[in-house]
This record gives structure tokens, C-alpha cells and sequence, in this order.
């Protein structure tokens, strides 16, 4: 052991949740120490790589991981992950300072009152053990804290206006609204609440449509949560990038007593805390929990419930590809700035499951002139831009995400033989999805058909093998019941006074909504529970 | 690999030239002869002829040139053979086959997975009018207001 540190609130994990929690102690006065696995990248640097790589559809290629802050990417779901399951979990999520809001695409969405409550509702899932309106002001505070942009409640009722108006809806994207409405207004195609600048914002730019929100905004105009990682710097917080945590320490009073880290070399360290937030995301959270073992939790740290790592959740996904009849032009703006909420809730919830359906409005220039060229023609300029304008002007792309209910066979382990470069345990996942999942995407598949009849389609490919959507939720599900819950409705440990879940993992249900500003939501609210204890 | 350059793309800078609007190809690219007759020179008045362009980056073509050698090591060898086909009219399949390659490398600005350029890669031109190239500011803030043309 090479040395102790100390401080008020520990943190682990330095994302969005995590740096919120920071930001709001560290305010208060508190000492607060974040300990982040990855390390610190500078938005230019990202940017730079993204430029250089060969595929510009790749996501996470952008983000390469030093070998002691392993994590998964999409591409790639067998180099970390341990797939025990009977089909691939493929989220990925990003281990570095500010996490993965580095590279997602900045939709900030509510969830719906019923998704808190879908087992007195539907008969189906759990309920969490607070509503929709218990949280609503939490909402608020994030959406400020983040700076969200919206133009109506989408069916997630609110008290105050919106920080900032809607940006204007690309014409790809209004096009398609206008005439899948009109087809049929079940659909309920409508904006999207997004986190993009519509006008300056708290020292961010206005969106000028990079068309680059996932993998990286280049002008900082799409929030990221290194914004809040260095206010919470500003306001006297201390960050240890490259500190991955592999042990937590319980005292002798079955409170929390300390952290130990791992350095880039390998070396151990140890922190002391009053109070401990892990905010590791829904894979690393558990995994910590469980590889935490000694003779007093043989099954590792708060999980007498056996829940820890149980429960996985995410949004399945399906989609389909084709070319528009008209030329749309998908690429001019943000990525994405609308949904089909039609379908998000509803008595038919008791049956199967809900699905939120959007597109890509990416440019694809690129991947159409490459496809092109596969076709082994030799073309004149003129007949080739031709061409060109034709593929890159009509390929539409539509996902749905649908939400699977909390399955305790669904869950995260660590691997009692494989570790990673500095001897963690890789985690295996063992992931399924069940009737209720398949009995939704059957209706998804008529609505995508529809889809490609009302814009005109051709060439239609559908993917119907279920992949997913990096919302991963549920391993440390909250509940009222500490035999079956892992955090309480403070989600604080039930089994360690000073522990506290700063994460998707606390989530009982997975909606089908993009689950940040919940995420940020939950977090204020632990902040303010630590504030009047600490 | 870093870009070449690091011109920021805002608006639409290359508009599509006239070339192609003629029948054939032009031929003032390939009107090298007397020059210095480098290996380099040839391909770039290839990459001329090809694209109908008669401006094309040299130190993007060397770098081309460099990628497409090593997947085809012949491909110097087979530029001023492929320059005389271009300029009769009548390539043959296989030089057609290496035109192609020409093409695509100076269109998506790789070989491979080799990048050599990203924002000059010639596809984006063909769509500048609407389309900016991704990572790259689009235009004004919220410019996607105004509908494309």
C-alpha cells in the first residue's frame, strides 16, 4: 500500500452522476474525492482521432482504452465482456473523466409516470419505490443543470418551462413527421427533448449542426458531463483519473470505511471516507460490489438481497435501413431530433412491451460513396456525384428501443478466471430477452414497414437479431424490500448506512425512454440527502 | 496519420466543376508530356483526367500514391500505360479495375483503412451544397432552419 488519502464524500466513478454529486457537495463545502478508472482526454483529442479513423460509423473507435480502465465496445463485445448469455450484450459505455455522456447523443428525456409504476399498473416489472412525481422537481434540476431544450411535455407532466426552446427540426426529420402523422396520428411523431445549446448556455455554444453528437461534439454545444466534473473541480473537488477501483472496505460498524484503488501501474492506494457514492455506471457499479469480498460479505459488499448484478436491463433493439422515394437529406443538424412516442405506454404494457422509435439524421456521404464503389463500376465524375447525391440524399435508418422487464436471470458477474491487464475480474453477462420483448418488436416490425411505405421506401433491410441500445440499467435495483432491492428509496445501501448509488443501476425499471437525465435526476436527489448528513 | 491540412470546411468551397458536363474526359490533365515524368507526376495527371478536376492536391496524391503501392505494388508501373488508355478512350478491364481504385481513394480519402484525408476526400463535394462534412460546423448556428435545395 503506497499511501492514504482522505476526504468527506468519496466518489467512484466521474461521469454524469458522479460529477453532479461532486458539484452539488463541493458547493456545500464538503471534501469530495472522485476516483475515475480512465483517463483525462481533451475534447480536441477525441475529435482528432474521430477524423482519422477509417470507419466514421464506429462509435466508439474514438475512445481507445488504456489497459487497466478496460471497457467494451460495440464492434467488439467479446473482448471484455464474458457473453455467458443465450444471445450478445453489446453496450458499450466509456471509462474516463466525464464518462460516457463524452459520446452519446444528447437526448434527455423524462420518463413516464407509469414507467415508476408498472406492477400496480400493467401487473408486470416492479414498481420503484418513488413516482414519477417525487422526482419531477428533481427533473427540473437536471434539466438545468444540463440545459435540455423542448417544446411540449411528451407525456412526462412538468411544472416549468423548458430551460431553452427546440432547436428547429431538420428537414429529413419534419418531412417524415408530418407525413407518418398524417398516416396515422397513433404514431405520435414529435421533437425530442435534447441537450444541444439552442442559444448560449452556461459558457456552451450555440449547436451549429457538426452532425457529430455521438461519437463527440466538437464545439462543446451538447452537454458532457466534463462540464460538471470541472465545476465540481472549481468548487474545490479532487479528481484521480486513472485510479481504478477494486476493493471496497467495510469498518467494523457495517459502515463503508475506505476505498482501494489500483494506480496505472499497478500499485494500491487506499482512501478514507465519511460517505460513499459509487457512480461506475450499471456494469462496473455491481462489479465492484461483488469483487469486494472478505470474510464478513463472502458475497461481497451490499448485497445481502443477492440482487447485486441482477436485474440487467436495456433496450433491445431492431431496425431497419432503406432509401427514401424523395430525396430528404438526413445529416443537416443534430443527429437525432425527433421520436415516435406513440407506443411508449399503454394498457397493451400488461401484454408486451413498449418501444420508442427514432432515425438517424446522420450524414452518410462516406459509407454511400464506399458502397458505391463496391458495385465495381468505373464512372464518369458527373455520373458518379450523380450518384452520390442520389444514395446520400435518401438512406434512412430507424431503431426502436424496447423496454425489457427487470429479470434477475439477466445480470452481471465477475469472472472468477479471467481478469484484465492489472488482475480485476472481466465482468460476464449473462442477457436475454423474453416473450414480452418479442411480442412488442413483432408490432414494431408492422410499424417499420409502414414507415418505409409512407416515406416511399426501397431496398428495405431489416435486423430483427436483438441488439442493444447502451442504456443499461437495474444491477443495484432499488425497492422498499431489502430482500429484494439493493437501495432504498434514498438509494442508499440497505445494508451500509454510508453507502450510496449514484447510477442507472438503481433503476427499477428501464422505460423506454434514453435514461441520462434520469440518471442525473437520481443523483441531485442523492446530493441532497448527503447534504443534510454529511 | 494526421491530415494534411486543417482547413476548417464552412460552406461550400469546391462547387462541382463543369467537367463531366462534356462528353469524354477532359484532356488537358494528361498534357504532361515534357515535364518532369515522375512517378507521382503521372498519377496526379491520371487523378486529373479521372476526376475532371484540373486541381488536385500533390501532397494528398503522394500520400495516396504511398497507400495504394503498398496494396499494389505495380500501381507506378501501370500509371503511364493507364494515362495513354485514358487518353485513346479505351482502358482495358484490368485498367479500368485500377482506375476505379484511383477513384475511390482520391473520392473517400483512404485506402483501406488507411486515411490519408478527411476533409478533402472529393465525395463530400458532390453533396456541399446541403451536406457539410461530419465534425465539421454545419453552418450559422441552427442553420438546418432553412431547408436544403
Amino acid at each position: 500500500m503506497n499511501d492514504t488519502q482522505d476526504a468527506d464524500i468519496v466518489i467512484v466513478g466521474a461521469g454524469v452522476a458522479g460529477s453532479m454529486v461532486a458539484h452539488q457537495l463541493a458547493m456545500a463545502g464538503k471534501s469530495v474525492l472522485i476516483l475515475e478508472a480512465g483517463p483525462r482526454v481533451p475534447r480536441w483529442q477525441t475529435v482528432e482521432r474521430f477524423r482519422n479513423q477509417p470507419d466514421k460509423g464506429d462509435m466508439s473507435e474514438a475512445y481507445p482504452n488504456p489497459p487497466w480502465a478496460p471497457a467494451p465496445h460495440y464492434s467488439k463485445p467479446h473482448d471484455y465482456y464474458i457473453q455467458k448469455g443465450a444471445i450478445v450484450y453489446a453496450s458499450e459505455y466509456l471509462r474516463m473523466v466525464g464518462g460516457t455522456t463524452w459520446h452519446f447523443t444528447a437526448n434527455t428525456w423524462r420518463f413516464r409516470p407509469n414507467d415508476f409504476k408498472e406492477k400496480s399498473t400493467f401487473g408486470v416489472g416492479r414498481d420503484w419505490p418513488i413516482s414519477y412525481d417525487d422526482l419531477e422537481p428533481y427533473y427540473y434540476k437536471a434539466e438545468v443543470e444540463i440545459g435540455v431544450t423542448g417544446d411540449q411535455d411528451y407525456g412526462s407532466p412538468r411544472k416549468q418551462p423548458y430551460p431553452m426552446r427546440q432547436p428547429p427540426t431538420p428537414y429529413a426529420e419534419k418531412v417524415a413527421m408530418e407525413l407518418l402523422n398524417a398516416f396515422n396520428p397513433e404514431f405520435n411523431v414529435t421533437t425530442q427533448p435534447a441537450c444541444r445549446a439552442s442559444r448560449p448556455y452556461d459558457g456552451r455554444p450555440t449547436c451549429s449542426g457538426n452532425n457529430n453528437c455521438s461519437p463527440i461534439c466538437p464545439i462543446g454545444a451538447m452537454y458532457n458531463g466534463i462540464m460538471h466534473v470541472e465545476k465540481a473541480e472549481h468548487a474545490g473537488a479532487r479528481v484521480l483519473e486513472n485510479a481504478v477501483a477494486y476493493k471496497i472496505e467495510v469498518g467494523p460498524d457495517r459502515k463503508i470505511k475506505a476505498v482501494h484503488y489500483k494506480d496505472s501501474q499497478g500499485a494500491s492506494h487506499r482512501i478514507i471516507g465519511k460517505y460513499f457514492v459509487l457512480a461506475s455506471h450499471t456494469i462496473e457499479t455491481p462489479k465492484l460490489m461483488l469483487i469486494s469480498t472478505s470474510g464478513d460479505y463472502p458475497n461481497g459488499v451490499g448485497n445481502s438481497s443477492g440482487m447485486v448484478g441482477r436485474n440487467l436491463m436495456d433496450h433491445p433493439k431492431t431496425s431497419v435501413t432503406f432509401y427514401s422515394g424523395k430525396p430528404l437529406w438526413p445529416g443537416r443538424g443534430p443527429e437525432q431530433s425527433t421520436s415516435m412516442i406513440g407506443y411508449c405506454d399503454g394498457a397493451f404494457r400488461s401484454t408486451m412491451a413498449a418501444k420508442k422509435i427514432q432515425n438517424w439524421d446522420l450524414n452518410v456521404t462516406l459509407s454511400e460513396t464506399q458502397k458505391i464503389f463496391k458495385e465495381g463500376k468505373l464512372l464518369k465524375p458527373a455520373a458518379l456525384n450523380a450518384r452520390i447525391r442520389d444514395r446520400a440524399s435518401r438512406f434512412m435508418s430507424y431503431n426502436s428501443y424496447h423496454e425489457i422487464l427487470p429479470l434477475p436471470t439477466n445480470r452481471v458477474v465477475p469472472s472468477k478466471t479471467e481478469k484484465d491487464a492489472i488482475g480485476i475480474p472481466r465482468p460476464e453477462i449473462y442477457w436475454n430477452v423474453d416473450d414480452y420483448v418479442k411480442r412488442g418488436a413483432a408490432h414494431t416490425r408492422k410499424v417499420f414497414a409502414d414507415i418505409v411505405s409512407v416515406l416511399g421506401g426501397s431496398e428495405t433491410e431489416y435486423d430483427d437479431t436483438f441488439g442493444t441500445s447502451q442504456h443499461p440499467v437495474g444491477t443495484t435495483i432499488m425497492g422498499n424490500d431489502p430482500r429484494d432491492s439493493v437501495v432504498d428509496a434514498d438509494c442508499r445501501s440497505f445494508d451500509h448506512q454510508n453507502l450510496f448509488i449514484a447510477s442507472g443501476a438503481v433503476m427499477a425499471s428501464v422505460s423506454t425512454f434514453n435514461i441520462t437525465l434520469t440518471i442525473a435526476a437520481l443523483a441531485l436527489r442523492v446530493a441532497d440527502t448527503l447534504k443534510k448528513e454529511v | 496519420m494526421v491530415p494534411i491540412s486543417r482547413r476548417h470546411f464552412v460552406g461550400a468551397t469546391l462547387a462541382i466543376l463543369g467537367a463531366g458536363a462534356t462528353a469524354g474526359l477532359p484532356a488537358q490533365g494528361l498534357e504532361s508530356e515534357g515535364a518532369e515524368n515522375t512517378a507521382l507526376d503521372t498519377f496526379m495527371a491520371v487523378s486529373r483526367a479521372l476526376t475532371g478536376r484540373s486541381q488536385l492536391d500533390r501532397a494528398v496524391g503522394a500520400r495516396l500514391l504511398e497507400a495504394l503501392e503498398k496494396v499494389t505494388p505495380s500501381i507506378a508501373a501501370q500509371m503511364p500505360p493507364l494515362a495513354r488508355a485514358l487518353k485513346s478512350g479505351a482502358p482495358n478491364a484490368q485498367q479500368e479495375t485500377v482506375a476505379l481504385e484511383i477513384m475511390q481513394a482520391w473520392y473517400v480519402g483512404m485506402v483501406g483503412k488507411v486515411v490519408v484525408t478527411y476533409e478533402q476526400a472529393l465525395a463530400f463535394d458532390a453533396v456541399s451544397d446541403n451536406l457539410s462534412i461530419r465534425s465539421y460546423v454545419g453552418g450559422a448556428p441552427l442553420f438546418w432552419a432553412k431547408d436544403p435545395t
